[in-house]
């Protein structure tokens, strides 16, 4: 959970890391592993942001771990 | 891998592993409605001879009169009574069969006599809990069974589905990637708001992704194939244009 919430967390909480337990958001995080998901899929595989939708309605599931306690 | 290879065979793996979960067919239903689970209740006289199907019999066909659009309703009345124990083969439609006319509805007399709406003809004549077009998913039914009263609990198994065939004898289905999806509160790639017509205030503008697929056999397998795919246009009311405020009041 904290590793999703900011796409990188040791930037964006450069001076004490730790932060990100505070700061950690199932809805961040879920949002940006959405983001995260479709801007590999459009440029690993080279398709259109529409495509990329579709396929990740079709097959993917994203799970949710570490709700308690960082790793 | 190229690109239209990759989009074809991510789909079809995905699809063979749980193609009911997100693609929408028209479906049949052979459902058996087992003995009441409650006591003191009589099975009765059932006759449901168990071939009846495999003759191409249906209790419930798509018709006007045996679905309802968009709305539950306990005012309903049955179009069916059964009695508990009782088999029966209902078919099923579902609206996304109008992101494809051609390919799910059209010369499909059950999908035709339900979908047409024109300006001058209304299949199905109530849609919507106010019946001006605002419900969504199509329902065959209500069933009623005989010695079921308020507050007890029916059982109802789901023996066989069948994909409903176009008259050219194929199953197509639809997927959407759409506003009610989970990507609607992120940001698009370009950094700019996903748009969803009215519910985002964004009337011209509708990030909403139909595909349309073709059930299709493989060898060990069912799967399907994508046939095309399209932004949804914005949809026009077939009267409102002509009658806008009287509907809309």
């Amino acid at each position: 959970l904290g590793s999703f919430t900011e796409t990188d967390y040791l930037e964006s909480f450069a001076s004490d890391p730790g932060d990100i337990y505070g700061a950690s958001d199932l809805d961040k995080a879920a949002q940006n592993t959405f983001s995260q998901t479709r801007k590999f899929v459009m440029a690993e595989y080279g398709l259109t942001e529409a495509e990329a939708w579709t396929i990740i309605t079709q097959g993917v599931d994203f799970a949710i771990t570490q709700l308690v306690d960082g790793k | 891998v190229s690109r239209s290879g990759f989009f074809r065979t991510a789909l079809l793996s995905s699809l063979s592993h749980c193609a009911p979960r997100f693609t929408i067919f028209s479906w049949g239903v052979h459902a058996v409605i087992p003995k009441a689970i409650f006591s003191g209740f009589d099975e009765g006289d059932v006759t449901s001879p168990s071939n009846r199907r495999l003759q191409g019999e249906v209790d419930l066909a798509l018709r006007p009169k045996n679905v309802h659009w968009g709305y539950f309703s306990k005012d309903l009345a049955p179009v069916l009574t059964v009695d508990s124990g009782a088999e029966i083969t209902v078919e099923m439609a579902t609206h996304h069969a109008c992101d494809d006319w051609d390919k799910m509805i059209k010369g499909d007399t059950g999908m035709e006599s339900i979908f047409t709406w024109s300006k001058d003809s209304k299949g199905e004549g109530f849609r919507g809990a106010t019946g001006k077009g605002d419900g969504v998913h199509i329902l065959t039914g209500p069933i009623y069974v005989t010695g079921a009263e308020p507050g007890d609990i029916l059982k109802v198994e789901i023996l066989d589905l069948v994909p409903r065939v176009n008259p050219s004898g194929k199953t197509f289905g639809s997927n959407a990637a759409a506003w009610w999806g989970f990507q609607s509160r992120v940001k698009k790639a370009d950094g700019t708001a996903f748009t969803a017509g009215t519910f985002t205030k964004t009337p011209n503008s509708n990030d909403e992704i139909v595909t349309i697929v073709s059930r299709a056999r493989g060898l060990s397998n069912i799967f399907c194939d994508v046939m095309w795919f399209y932004r949804s246009p914005q949809s026009t009311h077939p009267v409102i244009s002509l009658a806008f405020s009287t509907l809309l009041v």
